[in-house]
C-alpha cells in the first residue's frame, strides 16, 4: 500500500466530520446524550435516597388516627438504646400514648418462645380501632423484624403504620452503628459493593487470586460494556456504509476520484466517524464523571464508587482507559472498513439494507462471542473460550474495554489483544484497499457476497494506472 | 505539450468495451469523443482519469505517463453528482480542497465562477430584514440547471490544466447553453486541453479540431474535422427557388424542381419548405444540374454546395453500422 494512495484523507475526513457535526439530528441526539450523562448521577443519587429521607409532608398526614402504640421488643434492643417510640419525635405523633409491654427476651436457642403475650396483646388492640402494636422479633426467614400491627377493623390509615416503620428503620440502621462504635465514614462504607477473593502469595511476595474470575456484578458491566461497544460499532460502521453508498449513488464519487483514490475517501470517512465515536464517548465519561464528583461535593456521598462493583473505579487508571478506549476505536474501524466495503457494494440507495449483511454477520458472531465469554468469566479467567474471545477480532473489540474496567485478566493478554487488533485493521485496510478500487466504479449486477472472492482475485494484479 | 492515448482495452468478461484507443493532441484545443449510447465514451474517459483500471494501453502527457491524481484535471461528469443533503458552498471548498486550492483563493474563485454563472443568490444569499444572513442553499434546493452550474463550477474551481467535459451542454436551456459555451471558449482560450464528449454534433462542429467516433468500443472514424468533411467532399446541395403559382394542388416551382431532379438521376435526403436538400455526386454534378436551372428559367433564390455535417457524418458511419449489425444479426437468427 502506497502513501499516495491515502493523498487527500484529510480533507475528506475534515468535510465528513464538520456535515456530521452539523446534521441536526446527529446534534440533538447528542446533546441529550450529554444532559443525561450529566445528570444521571445527582438524579439517581437523589431517586434512590428518596425513600430514607421520605419525610412528614411525603406521608402527608395531617392529623393522626394512632392514638396508642404497644411496643413488643422481643430482642431487647430497646434496653440496649434503641428508641423504639422514634415516632414521638415527629409532631404528628407526638400526641400518642406508647407502651411497653412487659416481654422475657430470648436469650439462648433452647429457650421456648412466649407465644401468648403476642396472641393476648393482639385480642387487646382488635377492641381498640385506634391502637397498633410494634412487634419487634427475628425470623429464620426475614431476619430481624419490625411488624406494625393494626386489627381489621382498624380505623388507623396504612401511610401512618408505613411511615412509622420506616421510621424505625432508619433508627435501627442509627442504632447498630452506635452500638458498634462506628464513624460517619465506615458507615457510609458499609454500602459499598462487596466481593470476596481468595488470594495466594507469590514467591515475591505479592497475591493474586487463587482461582482468577469475576464476580456477578462484575460480569454485568462488562455484559452492559460489550452492548455499548456494539452499539456504537453499529452506529458509526453504518454511518460509513451510508457514506460510501451516498457518495456512490449521488454519483460524486466520479468527480472526487478524480483527485483521489477510493482507499484514501474510505479512511477519510471511516477516520471521522472514529473521532466523532471516541469524541462523544469521552465527553459522555466525562461528564458522568463530573456529575458524580459535583454529587460527591454536595451531598458527601460517592454514588459511582457506592453502585459499582467494588474496585472498578480504581481500575480506571490512564493505560487501562488508553486501552479500553483505542480497543473502542480500532473496533469502529474495522467494522468501519467491513461497513465501506458493504457500502462500495451498493448500486442505489435502496441495496442498503441486503449489503449489509457482512457487517451484520460479522457484528452479531463477535458480540455473542463476547457474551459467552463474559459468561465464562464468572468461573475463569483462564478458559478457551475467554482467551479465543480476546484474541479473535471480531470479538476483541466488544470485551477488551470491559476486560480493561473491571481489571479482569492480565495487562500483557489486553496489550496482545490490543495489538492483535491494530495488526487486524492494517490487513482488512489493505485487502479492502484493493477491493474498493473495482467496487465503488462498479455499476454491474448486484453483488453477492460470495462475488467478493472474485472481486479480491481481480484485484491482486493491482491497478495500472 | 501534448496528450495522447495508445492502445487502451477495457474489457468486461467476454465484452470489450474499449478496444484498441488511440488518440493523440499536439497542441491544446478540443478533441471529441463521440459515440451512440454504449459505444465505450464514459469508460475510456474514466480509464484516462484513472478511475478505472484499464487491460491494456498508455495514456502520457507532455511525453510521459500521465498521472491525473498528480494532475489538475477538471471534469465535468455525464452523470451529475452532489451531495442532496449539504450545503453547496461547503461542497464546493470541499472539492477545491481535495484539488489541493488554498480555502482563501477557494473562496475568492467561488465568489468569482458563482457571480460569472449567475448563482450568487444561491451561494450568498442576501442578507434578510432583520440583517441575518440566510442560511447557505442545499443541493436539492436547485434547479436541475443551476445543479449543472454548480458541477461546472466544482470542475473549473481548481483553474486546471486539463479539461474533461463529458456532455457538458445537455438539459440546459437556450440561454444557459450559451452561457456555458462562453465559458468553455474562455477555457480554450487561455490554452488547455479539453476533451468533451457530446451527442449534439453542433456543439461538437462549434468547438472540436479533431474527433474520434466510437461504435461498441471501436474506432470507426478518426482524424480532423475538417480533413474528414473534406475527404467525403462537397455532396449537400442545397435548393430553393421562388413559388410561382400552384399548379394541381402543388407549387409550380416545387413541381418542376422534382421533375428536373429525377431527370437528373439525384437523390432528394431532405424536403424543407421550398427547399431541398439533394445529394451530388460532386461539383460538377451541382454544375450540370444548375444549368439545367437555368436553361428552364427558374428563379433561384438559394443554390449552395456544401459537405457533409457531422451529424450526417456520425448517423452515416454508426447508424449504417448498427444497421448492417442489425442485418446480421437478424440473417443469424433466421438460420437459427
Amino acid at each position: 500500500m502506497k502513501k499516495s494512495e491515502f493523498r487527500g484523507w484529510t480533507e475528506v475526513f475534515r468535510f465528513t466530520l464538520a456535515q456530521t457535526w452539523k446534521n441536526r439530528s446527529f446534534l440533538i441526539f447528542m446533546i441529550i446524550m450529554w444532559i443525561v450523562c450529566f445528570a444521571a448521577v445527582p438524579v439517581l443519587s437523589a431517586f434512590t435516597g428518596a425513600k430514607k429521607n421520605k419525610g412528614e409532608e411525603e406521608y402527608n398526614i395531617e392529623k393522626a388516627t394512632i392514638e396508642k402504640v404497644y411496643i413488643l421488643d422481643e430482642l431487647g434492643y430497646t434496653d440496649l438504646g434503641l428508641k423504639t417510640d422514634i415516632f414521638k419525635e415527629k409532631s404528628v405523633f407526638e400526641n400518642i400514648e406508647t407502651e411497653r409491654v412487659p416481654f422475657v427476651p430470648i436469650m439462648s436457642l433452647d429457650q421456648e418462645k412466649d407465644e401468648k403475650t403476642y396472641k393476648d396483646l393482639c385480642e387487646k388492640v382488635n377492641k381498640e380501632p385506634n391502637s397498633v402494636i410494634v412487634h419487634v422479633y427475628v425470623s429464620p426467614i426475614t431476619g430481624i423484624t419490625f411488624d406494625i400491627v393494626r386489627a381489621i377493623e382498624s380505623k388507623v390509615a396504612e401511610k401512618e403504620c408505613d411511615y412509622i416503620g420506616s421510621l424505625l428503620v432508619e433508627e435501627f440502621n442509627r442504632f447498630k452503628y452506635v452500638v458498634t462504635e462506628m464513624g460517619d465514614e465506615q458507615m457510609a462504607a458499609l454500602d459499598y459493593k462487596y466481593e470476596v477473593v481468595a488470594l495466594m502469595e507469590q514467591d515475591d511476595g505479592t497475591f493474586i487470586s487463587e482461582k482468577p474470575h469475576i464476580s456477578e456484578a462484575k460480569y454485568w458491566v462488562v455484559y452492559a460494556i460489550i452492548f455499548v461497544v456494539m452499539m456504537i460499532c453499529t452506529t458509526s460502521s453504518s454511518q460509513v456504509a451510508t457514506a460510501v453508498a451516498m457518495d456512490k449513488s449521488t454519483k460524486v464519487m466520479e468527480y472526487l476520484l478524480t483527485s483521489i483514490r477510493p482507499m484514501a475517501l474510505v479512511f477519510g470517512k471511516v477516520v471521522a466517524s472514529v473521532v466523532s465515536t471516541v469524541l462523544q464517548l469521552g465527553v459522555s465519561f466525562g461528564l458522568a464523571l463530573a456529575s458524580n464528583v459535583m454529587t460527591k461535593t454536595l451531598t458527601g456521598s460517592d454514588y459511582l464508587k457506592a453502585k459499582l462493583p467494588g474496585g472498578i473505579m480504581d481500575n480506571i487508571t490512564i493505560p487501562n482507559f488508553l486501552i479500553a478506549i483505542v480497543g473502542i476505536a480500532c473496533g469502529v474501524m474495522f467494522y468501519g472498513f467491513v461497513a465501506g466495503l458493504c457500502g462500495s457494494m451498493v448500486r442505489k440507495m435502496e441495496e442498503m439494507q441486503e449489503s449489509m449483511s457482512l457487517l451484520v454477520i460479522l457484528t452479531l458472531i463477535g458480540a455473542y462471542l463476547a457474551m459467552f465469554a463474559s459468561m465464562s468469566m464468572q468461573k475463569s479467567l483462564t478458559n478457551p473460550l475467554f482467551y479465543a474471545a480476546m484474541f479473535i477480532p471480531v470479538s476483541a473489540p466488544f470485551l477488551l474495554p470491559g476486560v480493561c474496567i473491571v481489571g479482569a485478566g492480565a495487562l500483557w493478554l489486553r496489550l496482545v489483544s490490543l495489538g492483535i487488533l491494530i495488526l487486524l485493521d492494517l490487513i482488512v485496510l489493505f485487502v479492502s484497499a484493493r477491493i474498493y478500487e473495482i467496487l465503488i466504479m462498479y455499476n454491474g449486477n448486484k453483488i453477492k457476497l460470495k462475488d467478493l472472492g472474485k472481486f479480491l482475485k481481480q484485484a491482486k494484479g493491482g491497478r495500472t494506472v | 505539450m501534448s496528450f495522447e492515448v495508445r492502445n487502451l482495452v477495457k474489457s468486461y468478461g467476454e465484452k470489450v468495451v474499449v478496444d484498441h484507443l488511440n488518440l493523440k493532441m499536439d497542441r491544446p484545443g478540443v478533441y471529441a469523443l463521440l459515440g451512440t449510447n454504449g459505444a465505450g465514451k464514459t469508460t475510456s474517459i474514466r480509464m484516462i482519469l484513472g478511475m478505472l483500471q484499464k487491460d491494456s494501453g498508455e495514456v502520457f502527457f507532455n511525453g510521459s505517463e500521465m498521472k491525473p491524481k498528480e494532475m489538475n484535471i477538471g471534469y465535468l461528469a455525464e452523470e451529475r453528482g452532489l451531495y442532496p443533503k449539504y450545503p453547496i458552498i461547503d461542497q464546493l471548498l470541499y472539492f477545491a480542497r481535495l484539488k489541493g486550492v488554498k480555502r482563501s483563493e477557494a473562496m475568492a474563485r467561488i465568489k468569482h465562477w458563482s457571480t460569472r454563472l449567475e448563482l450568487d443568490e444561491y451561494l450568498f444569499p442576501p442578507k434578510n430584514s432583520k440583517g441575518k444572513a440566510a442560511k447557505p442553499k442545499l443541493a436539492d434546493q436547485l434547479s436541475k440547471g443551476n445543479q449543472q452550474k454548480v458541477q461546472l463550477m466544482a470542475a473549473l474551481i481548481s483553474d486546471p490544466e486539463f479539461l474533461i467535459l463529458d456532455e457538458p451542454m445537455s438539459g440546459l436551456d437556450p440561454v444557459n447553453t450559451d452561457l456555458f459555451k462562453e465559458v468553455i471558449r474562455e477555457e480554450i482560450a487561455k490554452d488547455k486541453y479539453v476533451i468533451m464528449s457530446s451527442h449534439q454534433m453542433p456543439t461538437v462542429e462549434e468547438f472540436c479540431t479533431d474527433i474520434t467516433i466510437l461504435d461498441h468500443g471501436k474506432t470507426v472514424l478518426q482524424g480532423n474535422l475538417d480533413e474528414i468533411k473534406k475527404s467525403y467532399g462537397r455532396v449537400n446541395l442545397f435548393v430553393k427557388c421562388e413559388a410561382a403559382g400552384v399548379v394541381d394542388g402543388v407549387g409550380k416551382c416545387d413541381a418542376e424542381l422534382e421533375e428536373l431532379i429525377a431527370q437528373s438521376g439525384l437523390r432528394i435526403v431532405e424536403k424543407l419548405p421550398s427547399e431541398y436538400h439533394i445529394r451530388v455526386s460532386g461539383e460538377s454534378e451541382a454544375m450540370a444540374f444548375l444549368r439545367k436551372l437555368i436553361d428552364r428559367n427558374i428563379t433561384i433564390i438559394r443554390f449552395e454546395l456544401r459537405e457533409p455535417s457531422l451529424h450526417e457524418i456520425f448517423v452515416e458511419k454508426v447508424g449504417g453500422l448498427n444497421a448492417a449489425a442489425g442485418e446480421e444479426e437478424g440473417a443469424d437468427n433466421e438460420k437459427e
